[in-house]
């Protein structure tokens, strides 16, 4: 899956997640729920890289276990060809400095007791920025990065609205300069304008700051407005992956059919008669995980039949059924 | 289409009623709703359209409450009926599905009784009969194996189909109106796109009225025939849903349209053009207020910290 480029600066190997579900006592019997089962990514440095699905598709687990927040159970994850998993891996201080997370809800992840500054400039202390001139001018530097004011830094999380608060996670991501930000849902919480607004900023910041981006959403909308590169994900398995415009003008795998096509699009009013799932195409065939006649869902606990990726564009990648 | 409206609602303001001068939230707010039709009402979170259907249906929250205006429904004020004959209302002729089926559900009764429920209050039919017509309508929404699922807790199903549940409750007494206040907003996209194709096809089955509340314009022009926007407690906007669409008039309707990435709208690989900021665009034309009543929005929700200003 690679392309030839140089080493991609984050590279996903086989990765695998498996929960335990089940709660007898001595571990017999237990059943395996497999979130993530076998999953192979690449980022490129400077790239938007989007994972789509519903909730349950192991989008966030993959996230998590990129943030070393989630122990993979099996798998690689390399970091500018270094692998960042298992005991020879970096530790957390050099982890913090590789990726950083923004979270969905901004009212939730920000301490409510701790005033803007104090949440900022907790991390900087913590990797040995001592003075406190340094921190106030880091804090005030990555605030209007972030389109906020120095003043804005004393004040506390309640004190802002959901965009301003949003503003401030993504400050809060940026502080120690990483160089992938991890988005989960970074815009599904806000309004419409306000929406608009952190899109903007975030592909300023993109520009401005040369990060590279992986996006977890399942507004298709957003995703199609601010990827490079989109994978769509579906019970554990990357169905299909490619470039953004691949992915929108030409959907191969069923189930990235059935997503583009349930999305509620404001534009079909006015050509009632374009299909957005690009004309007919042959039906699956059998066997596929995803059927889209059938209302059976994958097993999460069974081992997915071996099945490939297929090359079917540049890039383009689509899971061919098992078998 | 010159049908007597099954809703006529006139210059309907609701604020919280206080000595003197009443601080108004929904302001002014009038449009009509025909037998049958779908009507949406978008706007952003504060706008005022949940707080306009919920004083349709005498559901406000004290301190909360109308100050002024008609709401006619089948040309009776609905303003002048008493609470009992309210109570009589809602559920039989104005039925309302709200955004988290969990907490519209009570935790403790199964779907079934809470369907029956229906049958029983405003039927006045007797629980056995009442528990055998909740099965069909459990089947009518297409929740699988109705016969078993009517003993189920709503605990025990998923968001999806909980919605199901209560839309089952909702069009169990055929209403004439159905207030759906972001139906969907809850569920993933592709369960999204089978509840609001459910409730389309009932309603158009039954010819029920459907009231569509949602900040999802994309919902909306699915659904909808007519469309009002509001923004901060004013309908600024009320069309046709393809006019709406293919030529907003109001600027606030143009900027909700540009501040959507919409799919399809990016062309290129170098096309990812900025969104519209609506805040920036109001920001910029004052003239605006006068023209159309467009106030600037204050993002400072303290105000004390007004002064000094924000993003």
């Amino acid at each position: 899956m690679r392309d030839g480029s140089p080493a991609p600066l984050l590279e996903i190997r086989d990765l695998h997640v498996h929960f335990p579900v089940g709660n007898n006592l001595l571990a017999r019997n237990r059943r395996l729920l497999r979130a993530v089962s076998g999953v192979d990514l690449t980022l490129a440095e400077g790239e938007c890289l989007s994972i789509v699905g519903e909730s349950g598709c192991g989008k966030s687990t993959t996230a998590l276990a990129v943030m070393g927040l989630q122990e993979p159970t099996s798998g690689d994850i390399l970091f500018g060809g270094r692998s960042i998993t298992g005991p020879d891996g970096p530790n957390r201080m050099e982890r913090a400095r590789i990726a950083q997370m923004v979270f969905q809800d901004p009212y939730a992840s920000l301490n409510p007791r701790q005033t803007v500054h104090r949440s900022l400039a907790a991390p900087l202390r913590l990797h040995g920025t001592r003075t406190r001139s340094e921190i106030d001018d880091r804090v005030a530097d990555i605030l209007a990065k972030v389109g906020l004011l120095p003043e804005h830094a004393n004040r506390f999380p309640h004190e802002f609205s959901g965009g301003q608060r949003q503003r401030i996670g993504i400050a809060r991501a940026l502080i120690l300069d990483p160089r992938i930000l991890m988005l989960d849902e970074p815009v599904s919480a806000l309004d419409v304008s306000v929406r608009a607004q952190i899109i903007n900023l975030l592909l300023d910041l993109q520009e401005d700051l040369s990060l590279s981006f992986v996006m977890i959403s399942h507004d298709l909308g957003v995703v199609e407005h601010m990827s490079d590169r989109v994978a769509v994900m579906y019970f554990g398995q990357i169905v299909e992956l490619g470039p953004w415009d691949a992915i929108f003008a030409n959907p191969t795998h069923p189930y990235t059919r059935k997503l583009i096509a349930t999305i509620p699009d404001p534009d079909t009013v006015l050509h009632p008669d374009r299909d957005r799932t690009a004309g007919a195409a042959p039906p699956p065939p059998a066997g596929y995980r995803f059927h889209p006649e059938s209302v059976d869902r994958p097993d999460v606990y069974a081992v997915p039949a071996p099945s490939d990726l297929l090359e079917i564009g540049p890039g383009h990648f689509v899971r061919c059924a098992p078998g | 289409m010159t049908e007597t409206p099954l809703l006529d609602l006139r210059n309907l303001h609701v604020g919280i009623p206080g000595q003197g001068a009443s601080v108004d939230i929904v302001k002014d707010v009038g449009f009509t709703i025909l037998p049958g039709e779908a009507f949406g009402l978008v706007g952003e979170s504060g706008s005022g359209k949940s707080l306009t259907a919920l004083s349709l249906i005498r559901l406000l929250k004290k301190p909360l409450a109308v100050s002024s205006g008609e709401i006619l429904f089948k040309g009776d004020d609905l303003r002048g009926l008493s609470d009992k004959a309210m109570r009589r209302l809602r559920g039989d002729r104005i039925a309302m599905i709200f955004q988290e089926p969990m907490t519209a559900l009570n935790p403790l009764k199964t779907v079934g009784r809470q369907i029956a429920e229906m049958f029983v209050l405003h039927r006045g039919m007797g629980w056995g009969e009442a528990q055998k017509l909740a099965i069909d309508a459990l089947a009518s929404v297409h929740v699988p194996a109705p016969e078993e699922r009517v003993r189920a807790y709503p605990f025990q199903m998923s968001g999806g189909m909980r919605q199901r549940v209560m839309i089952a409750i909702a069009l169990a007494c055929d209403p004439d109106l159905l207030i759906a206040d972001e139906p969907t907003t809850a569920l993933d996209v592709t369960v999204q796109d089978e509840v609001l194709k459910l409730i389309a096809e009932l309603c158009s089955a039954r010819g029920t009225a459907v009231l569509l509340i949602s900040h999802d314009l994309g919902v909306i022009a699915n659904m909808c025939q007519r469309v009002g926007v509001m923004y901060q407690g004013r309908l600024v906007e009320e069309r046709d849903t393809y006019d709406l669409f293919a030529n907003p008039r109001h600027p606030y309707t143009r900027g909700l349209l540009g501040a959507l990435p919409r799919l399809g709208s990016r062309h290129g690989a170098a096309g990812r053009q900025r969104l519209v900021d609506i805040d920036a665009l109001i920001a910029d034309k004052e003239s605006l207020s006068q023209e159309f009543c467009f106030e600037p929005r204050n993002p400072v929700r303290d105000p004390r910290l007004r002064a000094g200003g924000g993003a």
